[in-house]
C-alpha cells in the first residue's frame, strides 16, 4: 500500500468529490492540506484535472470494464496509467466548455485582446446570416445565462441558448432574477434582466428590445462599428463608450445613462433629445416624455389609491367601496408556480427607479380586509441592489397570513422589513434593498382580500 | 488608475481554468463551477472601475468565486473544507505565476489527450457527466470502491505524466514521485 501524502490525497479526493468522506477522513484531508504545500498544490491540480476532464470531447464506448482495462494497462510499461496513443479527436463540435478551455490555455501565453477575440469568436458557432467573413468587432455571443433563457433563430427554431447569436435571432429570458449577457469581442456587453426579449440584427450592430431591461456597457468604437439600440418607441443610434440602461414597459421606454451620453430619436428617425450622464428619459406611447436627473429611490412610499392604478399595473383591480378606494385580488396564472391560478395583487414593476428603498428597520403597513382566513397569505417585495445595472435580486417576504374580518372591519399589518428576510430567496446583498415589485398572494383560494392602504415608512417612523 | 475593459476581460478569460478549478474544488461539480465562473465574470465587469491592476482583478475574482462556491456547497449540504484550508488554497492559487499555471495546464491537456479511450470514458463519466462512483459502478457492474481506486490511479498517472512533461527542474510537486503499479 502506498502511503505517500500525494497518493493519499488522490485517494481522498475522488471520494471527497462525491461527498463520501467520513468525518475522520474529512479531518485527515484537511490536516494534509493544511500541513503540506505540495499536497495543497496536488489537491488544486486534482480539481484542475476534473475541470479539464469534463472538457474532453465526448467519446462513445460500448462496454467499459474498469478492472479489466486497468489490468490490461498494467501489462505494458509504455501504456501504464491508461496513457496510450489515441487518434486525435475529429469531432468538429465546439462546446462552450471546450471553447473556453482553449481560451484558458491559449490566453495564458498572453496573446492580445484582439487575437483573443478572433479565437473566441471563430468556430462552428459562426452562423451569422451575412455573406462572407463574420465581423469580429460586432459579432455577438450569449456568454452567461442565469435562469430560463431561449434563443430563437429568425425562422422561429430554437437554437442553443449560449454561443454566437445569428442575425435575426431573438434572445428571451423569463423569470425574476433571470439574466443573459451578450458579449462582443471588444468587451462590450448587453445584459438582459428579468423578463426581457431582444432581437439581434446586423451581426449584433442593431439590437431591438421588445420588452424588459437591457443594460449596455459599450466600449469606444469607430463610427461604422457602433451599436444602435431600438425599442418600439425610440432609437439610440451609433452608441459607443457609454453605460446605459434601456427599459421597455407596456406603454413606455426609459433610458438611464450612467456614463457618457446618447442621442435619442423617434422610430421615424426624427431627433428627440440627448440624454447625458446621470439623466433619466421616459417616453410614453402617447408621445409624452420627461427628462430628469436619475431620481433617488425614496425611503417612504404609499399607494395612492384615490387615483387610477399606475400604468403597467400587473394584477389586481381598483374599486371604490363606499368612500374607500381599494385594490382587490384577482385570479392570475402565476408563471412562477407553473401557471397555477392564484389570487394576487401585483403592482407595476419599476426596475430602473425602484418603488422604495428598505433597510431592516423600515416599516411596512397594510390596511386590509378579507372574507376568509388565508393562513399562508403573503406580502412579498422583489428587491434589487442600489445599482440598477446589477442583475442581483432577492425577495423580502411576510408569510404570516391574513385574517378574516367582520363586516365593516379593517385590519392593520405592521411589518418590520427585517422580519421579511427569513426566506429562501432572501437577498444575498446587504441593505439598502430597492423594492421594484410588490406582491400580495393568497395562493389558490380566493379569500376576498382587499387592500385599502399600503405604505412603507423610513426607520423610526 | 482604472483598468481598461479589455484588460479586465483578458485577465478573466486567461484565468478561467484557475477560477473554475477553485470553484470546482469546493462545489465538486464542474458545470456548477463553470456557472460560478461566468457569474463572477459578469460581476467583475460590473465592478471593473474599482480594479487598479490585473493582480487585483485576479484576487477579487478568486475571492468572489470562493464565496459563491462556499454558499452553493452549503446549500447542497456538502461537507466543506475548513476556512483556513480554503484560505491556503486561495492564496496558493493566487501566488502561482500565470506562466507556471499555463505550462502545467498545457502539460495536463497533452497528457489527457494520450489517455486510452476507457480511461477518458471514466473521467468523463465522473467529471463530465457528474456521476457518483456508485452510479458508475452500477453502470459498469463493478463496486464503488473499484471505481474510486481506478479514478485515484488515473489522477496519479496524470500527475506523473505532467511532472515528466514539465521536467524535473520544473517539477511542481516537491515530493518525490511515487512508483505504483496498476
Amino acid at each position: 500500500m502506498n502511503t505517500s501524502p500525494l497518493s493519499r490525497v488522490e485517494e481522498l479526493f475522488v471520494r471527497y468529490w462525491d461527498n463520501a468522506l467520513s468525518p475522520t477522513e474529512t479531518d485527515e484531508l484537511a490536516e494534509l492540506l493544511a500541513s503540506d504545500p505540495a499536497v495543497l498544490d496536488c489537491f488544486q491540480f486534482l480539481s484542475t484535472q476534473a475541470v479539464a476532464s469534463a472538457e474532453l470531447p465526448p467519446i462513445a464506448f460500448p462496454a467499459f470494464d474498469v478492472e479489466h482495462e486497468a489490468a490490461k494497462e498494467s501489462e505494458e510499461a509504455g501504456r501504464e496509467c491508461g496513457l496510450g496513443r489515441v487518434p486525435p479527436n475529429k469531432s468538429g463540435g465546439w462546446s462552450r466548455r471546450r471553447m473556453l478551455r482553449l481560451l484558458g490555455g491559449g490566453l495564458a501565453a498572453g496573446i492580445s485582446a484582439f487575437a483573443f477575440g478572433r479565437t473566441f469568436w471563430r468556430g462552428r458557432d459562426d452562423r451569422d446570416g451575412r455573406d462572407g467573413e463574420p465581423d469580429e468587432t460586432t459579432q455577438v455571443r450569449v456568454i452567461a445565462v442565469h435562469g430560463t433563457a431561449t434563443v430563437r433563430a429568425a425562422d422561429g427554431k430554437l437554437i442553443s441558448a449560449t454561443g454566437t447569436v445569428p442575425t435575426g435571432a431573438t434572445v428571451s429570458i423569463q423569470g425574476l432574477g433571470s439574466t443573459a449577457t451578450l458579449l462582443y469581442p471588444d468587451g462590450s456587453t448587453v445584459a438582459l434582466l428579468n423578463d426581457s426579449a431582444l432581437t439581434v440584427h446586423e451581426s449584433g450592430r442593431l439590437l431591438l428590445l421588445h420588452q424588459g431591461m437591457a443594460n449596455a456597457e459599450l466600449c469606444p468604437r469607430e463610427d461604422g462599428q457602433r451599436l444602435t439600440l431600438t425599442t418600439p418607441l425610440l432609437s439610440l443610434s451609433h452608441v459607443n463608450d457609454t453605460s446605459v440602461i434601456v427599459g421597455q414597459g407596456l406603454r413606455s421606454t426609459e433610458i438611464e445613462v450612467r456614463q457618457g451620453s446618447v442621442s435619442v430619436s423617434a422610430p421615424t428617425g426624427e431627433p428627440m433629445t440627448v440624454v447625458r450622464q446621470g439623466e433619466l428619459l421616459t417616453v410614453g406611447a402617447n408621445g409624452i416624455r420627461t427628462q430628469q436627473p436619475i431620481p433617488t429611490t425614496p425611503e417612504e412610499f404609499f399607494w395612492n389609491l384615490a387615483d387610477p392604478l399606475p400604468e403597467g399595473w400587473v394584477v389586481g383591480r381598483r374599486e371604490v367601496a363606499g368612500n374607500t378606494p381599494l385594490v382587490r385580488c384577482e385570479a392570475w396564472p402565476d408563471p412562477y408556480y407553473n401557471g397555477t391560478v392564484m389570487y394576487q395583487i401585483r403592482s407595476d414593476k419599476q426596475w430602473t427607479r425602484g418603488l422604495f428603498r428598505l433597510v431592516e428597520e423600515s416599516g411596512i403597513h397594510v390596511r386590509y380586509r378579507a372574507k376568509r382566513n388565508s393562513p399562508k397569505g403573503q406580502v412579498c417585495f422583489c428587491v434589487r441592489t442600489m445599482q440598477s445595472w446589477s442583475s442581483e435580486t432577492g425577495m423580502l417576504e411576510y408569510n404570516g397570513g391574513f385574517q378574516a374580518t367582520s363586516a365593516g372591519e379593517w385590519r392593520w399589518l405592521h411589518i418590520p422589513a427585517g422580519s421579511m428576510l427569513a426566506n429562501k430567496h432572501t437577498p444575498a446583498f446587504s441593505a439598502p434593498w430597492v423594492g421594484f415589485l410588490v406582491i400580495f398572494n393568497t395562493f389558490e383560494t380566493d379569500v376576498g382580500l382587499e387592500v385599502a392602504e399600503f405604505r412603507v415608512t423610513s426607520p423610526g417612523k | 488608475m482604472t483598468l481598461k475593459l479589455d484588460t479586465v476581460v483578458q485577465v478573466l478569460l486567461r484565468e478561467r481554468l484557475r477560477m473554475t478549478a477553485l470553484a470546482a474544488s469546493v462545489v465538486r461539480d464542474v458545470h456548477t463551477a463553470d456557472d460560478i465562473y461566468q457569474q463572477v465574470v459578469l460581476s467583475a465587469l460590473e465592478n471593473r472601475t474599482q480594479f487598479h491592476d490585473t493582480g487585483h482583478v485576479l484576487a477579487w475574482s478568486l475571492r468572489a468565486v470562493r464565496h459563491r462556491a462556499v454558499d452553493l456547497a452549503r446549500s447542497r449540504q456538502l461537507r466543506p473544507l475548513p476556512d483556513e484550508v480554503l484560505d491556503l488554497l486561495e492564496s496558493r492559487i493566487e501566488d502561482t505565476a500565470a506562466t507556471e499555471w499555463s505550462e502545467r495546464s498545457e502539460a495536463l491537456h497533452h497528457c489527457l489527450r494520450q489517455l486510452t479511450t476507457s480511461a477518458r470514458g471514466l473521467l468523463q463519466m465522473k467529471y463530465g457527466e457528474g456521476l457518483t462512483a456508485l452510479v458508475i459502478a452500477k453502470r459498469l457492474q463493478r463496486t464503488a470502491d473499484a471505481v474510486y481506486q481506478s479514478l485515484s490511479r488515473l489522477h496519479r498517472c496524470l500527475r506523473k505524466c505532467v511532472e515528466q512533461r514539465l521536467g524535473s527542474s520544473k517539477n511542481s510537486f516537491p515530493s518525490p514521485p511515487t512508483e505504483v503499479s496498476l
